[in-house]
């Protein structure tokens, strides 16, 4: 379904809530050189898993495809009702209808996938089956006494939250690997692998006793991407595992007995250490070794691995830091300067990155949950969570909410109402892959996300030029559920302008092949038509179909991705001339006069979106760890696009006595002593009371009845975070703190420095590269280099 | 001997095997100021407010002829509990008291007195920073004294110690953000930290 263009403006939510997709632009200059000088790339977000209201259930049947060019049969075909034949609306290629199609099909009586309103439909792909997922969990037992115990608590607790089918397993790590035994109930047995050294996965299965191999599923089919026909034959049954592995993986129903005993039985790992070293964690070792015992067992099929650590590896391979206290974990300097402390950097995360690669290739989906008060390694493993679709949780303790309730939700189910072949199933998804299609008009340049490309650049909807992923029209993602999403960028084909019918469609087909939770496959297909500019010489219309927020939020995404390989400075001095060209170019004024500028109304809030991104720690880590800021960045690379403009651009309402609850701007000018402030930074959630309100508290004015009202305006505040809290994942951390105390700071941290912060002269050159100018004086700079002749 | 010793520690530097960072820790309460001073002595200036710490920082900071790698941990009570693990190889310690916060003084004092009894920083030199004194209501001299249990200290001359074998520490009142006495407080304590890094001079 297509954005609707009133009168009044686009709608962009409409396409967001009926298909999962939001575009920079939504009517499309003609040209190459027209879509340059547009500045922001013409691009979109695409939420694969998202739930969509309106969608009919699963259709029981394989898709039909284009004879030509594989596209999916979908509403935006032309049908020839008489011959029985369809048009594919990205090659024009003709097709005649299967039989069973031919014998029915009428205008009145239309198979769901030829339905206008259902753009996005999903297919059941008939006879695959990989049987249900798989959960292995990897524990560190090298924490705290305290740590642990929470740990285990939650760990049990996720006994009950695992599907009855599914299989478990459980692997700790401290010096040692142990890899334990579900099949004895008297005595817990387990086999135990040395944390320093690296076993290959044949050692693996040796020392464990795994002889068969894992059953060939429908690995090959899915291997050779979304867009290649369904498996054909089923392979694996629910219970189909290597011959051995049964031992180590078990289904929940069958031993949840004895996963509580163990999980109850674990302790701190006994090994003694010298006063001066850390404790030898073996975290390399204990991943490669679940990812042996995964691939080795269950080979392409759905599985989640999921790490629980609390320091960073010391021994073995993947070591991030030396077990030496006297040596220090490194810091984003002692990587930029290619310091001692920095020297495992590399080699693990070459070592992380290959595990990753042999998780893909099976789909399997690396969790990592890292939780301790320093950093424990997440910006060497960062890629296991992040070629795998995985998930990253950061917290502080096994205690917070942040990790105990996110680690609760990863099992959230669809509701009991959903049609049955989804109700009560986990909404997570596996090996997914996602294909796209494109009108000759233009094509691919790459995507940014959780994605891996699959080389796929023989297809004629790849760009030459790269972003991102870039080369391919195919990715893979892993893991998926409904936030997951990912950012595809485009380019046109033609360099001349030229006039375009308005009547011309370019169409864009998203085809999402990935493991429900059942284990049957499913196909998401998503075809989306979109129009032209009919008019290269007016640029009205260009920008009337501007969605500020997705192009925020696709500029954030390049601004991030190149952060991998630029310093912040090149990436700020990037983000201030694309702002200044697309003001130059969109606004309407008079050369030489600042205030004669006037910037339309679909551009009204991106120089804000723009100034918060240039001073977010997603682009300046500032003090924060390297942990840290991968952290930041790999969340706002796989969430969609409110939550990510929530991550950019944090919300602040106000709550005072004198007016209903109000967005205020994110600026000192919003802190008052008589109110409070909610403060939304995504990651964290923030209720900070004025001084006066504090001392009103204090006081316990709260708990007089004839200040019943001041009751209320303390509470509404904390109900509202509650709710901000309430579906998010991560969980945020929330913190309820009085102005000008220590943890005021959370706040005072994220505002805009509009008195008392540097008022600098910052216009020099091509950018304003001043650390902290106040939003006006930027809007200022901005105005008078755009308005420059 | 003193020769001998110096000799020994010139070559060894001049060979890069002795040289080192003098390893300074930044300690004290949250909010103290800690990451304000990191930022202030590394870029020269306070720019964006600090979210408080949780994963350690750390930065190579040079003040005059003398590098330094600053340890900026954080401050609050769960975070305090990791501190130890630095306490290895530290040439000197930094500890920053919010002069405002006089609710605070009986916590700051438990902290800092767990540092001075420590055993791995018996002979470490320890900074006192009595911070934010830009503000109208900050503690004096004698009431923070009092408040942190400081009432005796070494003196703002290095040399009087210098043979005595007891461990330095002073306390002087500054505003970080307003960059005031910060300079005659590092000037003290790399005064002790140059005696403790050898060949901290020569690079
Ligand atoms: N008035 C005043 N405020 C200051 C001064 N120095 C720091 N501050 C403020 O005090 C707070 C100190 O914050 P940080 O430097 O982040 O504190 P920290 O010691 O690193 O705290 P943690 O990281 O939580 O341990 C900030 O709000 C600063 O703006 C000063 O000299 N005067
Ligand atoms: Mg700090
Ligand atoms: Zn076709």
């Amino acid at each position: 379904m297509a954005a609707a263009t009133a009168s009044d403006g686009w709608d962009f939510s409409i396409l967001e809530e009926s298909d999962g997709l939001r575009f920079s632009w939504n009517q499309w200059p003609s040209s190459r050189a027209e879509a340059q000088k547009a500045v922001v790339p013409l691009g979109c977000l695409y939420s694969p898993l998202r739930q969509i209201e309106n969608m009919p259930e699963a259709l029981q049947y394989d898709p039909v495809r284009c004879k030509t060019c594989k596209a999916v049969l979908n509403p935006f075909c032309q049908v020839d009702f008489t011959n029985k034949v369809w048009s594919c609306c990205f090659c024009m290629g003709r097709n005649a209808f299967p039989p069973h199609y031919a014998a029915h099909i009428t205008e009145s009586n239309l198979p769901a996938e030829l339905i206008q309103q259902y753009s996005t439909v999903e297919y059941e792909l008939q006879g695959t089956e990989a049987g249900p997922p798989c959960f292995l969990f990897v524990v560190d037992t090298t924490v705290d006494k305290d740590e642990l115990e929470q740990l285990k608590d939650s760990l049990e607790q996720s006994l009950s939250l695992v599907p009855d089918d599914a299989l478990v397993g459980l692997i700790t790590f401290g010096k040692m690997v142990q890899v334990h035994e579900l099949s004895f109930e008297a005595c817990p047995k387990s086999v135990v692998f040395r944390g320093s050294r690296a076993y290959d996965p044949a050692q693996v299965r040796e020392m464990l006793g795994i002889r068969g191999t894992p059953p060939a599923g429908p690995a090959a089919a899915a291997a050779a991407g979304a867009g290649a026909a369904p498996a054909a034959t089923t392979g694996a049954t629910a219970s189909g595992l290597a011959k051995g592995s049964e031992r180590f993986l078990r289904p929940a129903a069958d031993c949840s007995m004895q996963m509580s005993t163990i999980i109850e039985g674990m302790s701190v790992d006994p090994w003694t250490r010298k006063d001066d070293e850390r404790p030898a964690r073996c975290t390399g070792s204990a991943i490669a070794t679940a990812v042996s015992i995964l691939s080795g067992s269950l080979g392409y099929r759905g599985a989640r691995l999921m790490l629980f650590t609390g320091g960073p590896g010391t021994t073995g391979p993947g070591q991030v830091v030396d077990a030496s206290l006297r040596c220090s974990m490194r810091s984003h300097d002692d990587i930029s300067k290619g310091k001692d402390d920095a020297k495992f950097v590399e080699g693990a995360t070459e070592f992380f990155t290959e595990l990753a690669t042999t998780c893909v290739s099976n789909g399997h989906v690396v969790d990592i949950f890292a939780c301790a008060l320093d950093q424990v390694g997440l910006l060497e493993m960062k890629p296991l969570a992040a070629r795998t679709g995985g998930l990253l949780v950061l917290a502080d303790s096994f205690g917070q909410s942040v990790f105990k309730e996110s680690f609760r939700r990863v099992f959230v189910r669809h509701d009991a109402d959903a049609p049955p072949c989804d109700a009560g199933f986990l909404t997570m998804g596996f090996a997914a892959t996602l294909e796209v299609q494109t009108s000759p008009e233009y094509k691919i340049c790459g995507a940014i996300g959780p994605c891996t490309s699959l080389h796929k650049k023989e297809s004629p909807c790849v760009s030459a030029s790269e972003l991102g992923e870039g080369g391919t029209n195919a990715w893979a993602m892993g893991g998926v559920d409904p936030s997951t999403t990912v950012a595809l960028y485009f380019d046109l084909v033609s360099t001349d302008p030229k006039p375009i019918p308005i009547s011309k469609r370019r169409h864009i087909q998203l085809v999402t092949r990935y493991q429900h939770a059942s284990g049957k496959f499913r196909l998401r297909v998503t075809t989306a038509p979109g129009i032209w500019c009919p008019d290269p010489s007016s640029k009205a219309a260009l920008a009337a179909s501007f969605d500020q927020e997705a192009a925020a939020v696709l500029m954030a995404r390049i601004a991030t991705d190149r952060t991998a390989t630029e310093p912040p400075g090149d990436i700020l001095q990037w983000l201030d001339r694309s702002l200044i060209r697309l003001c130059s170019h969109f606004a309407s004024f008079t050369p030489d006069s600042p205030s004669s500028f006037d910037l339309g109304s679909t551009f009204s809030i991106f120089p804000q979106f723009m100034y918060h991104l240039r001073r977010s720690q997603f682009i300046q880590p500032g003090t924060h760890s390297p942990d840290e800021t991968i952290y930041f960045r790999s969340v706002l690379c796989r969430e969609d696009v409110s939550n990510s403009i929530v991550m950019i651009q944090p919300s602040l309402i106000s709550y005072s006595f004198s007016a209903p609850p109000t967005p205020v701007l994110l600026d000192t000018s919003s802190i008052c002593p008589d109110v409070i402030l909610l403060l939304d930074t995504f990651f964290t959630v923030v209720v900070w009371r004025g001084s006066t309100i504090a001392a009103w508290r204090e006081q316990g004015y709260q708990d007089r009845p004839e200040h019943e009202g001041f009751k209320h305006l303390l509470r509404a505040p904390e109900d509202d975070a509650q709710l901000i809290m309430a579906d998010r994942f991560p969980v945020p951390r929330y913190i309820i703190c009085d102005q000008d105390k220590s943890q005021a700071r959370f706040l005072m941290a994220k505002v805009n420095p509009s008195s008392g912060g540097a008022t600098g002269s910052a216009t020099d050159g091509k950018n304003f590269n001043t650390d902290e100018v106040s939003f006006s004086v930027f809007m200022e700079a901005l105005i008078k280099m755009a308005v420059q002749s | 001997m003193e020769y001998v010793t110096t000799w020994f520690y010139d070559v060894l530097s001049f060979f890069g095997l002795y040289y080192k960072d003098a390893k300074v820790l930044f300690l004290g309460l949250d909010g103290a100021g800690k990451t304000t001073l990191l930022k202030v002595l590394k870029n020269g200036k306070v720019d964006k407010m600090a979210e408080p710490t949780t994963h350690a920082g750390k930065e190579e900071l040079v003040y005059g002829s003398l590098k330094i790698e600053a340890h900026d941990l954080g401050g609050h009570a769960g975070v305090r509990r990791g501190w130890k693990e630095f306490f290895f190889d530290v040439d000197g310690v930094i500890f920053i008291v919010d002069s405002v916060d006089r609710d605070r003084f009986p916590e700051a004092k438990a902290a800092l007195d767990g540092l001075l009894g420590s055993e791995r920083l018996a002979s470490v030199p320890f900074l006192v920073l009595g911070n934010k004194i830009d503000v109208p209501s900050s503690a004096g001299d004698a009431e923070l004294r009092a408040g942190i249990g400081l009432m005796e200290t070494t003196g703002t001359d290095p040399e009087a110690t210098k043979s005595t074998g007891v461990r330095p520490i002073e306390l002087f009142l500054v505003s970080i953000t307003k960059k005031t006495n910060i300079k005659p407080a590092f000037d003290w304590l790399s005064a002790y930290l140059k005696r403790q890094v050898p060949g901290a001079s020569h690079f």
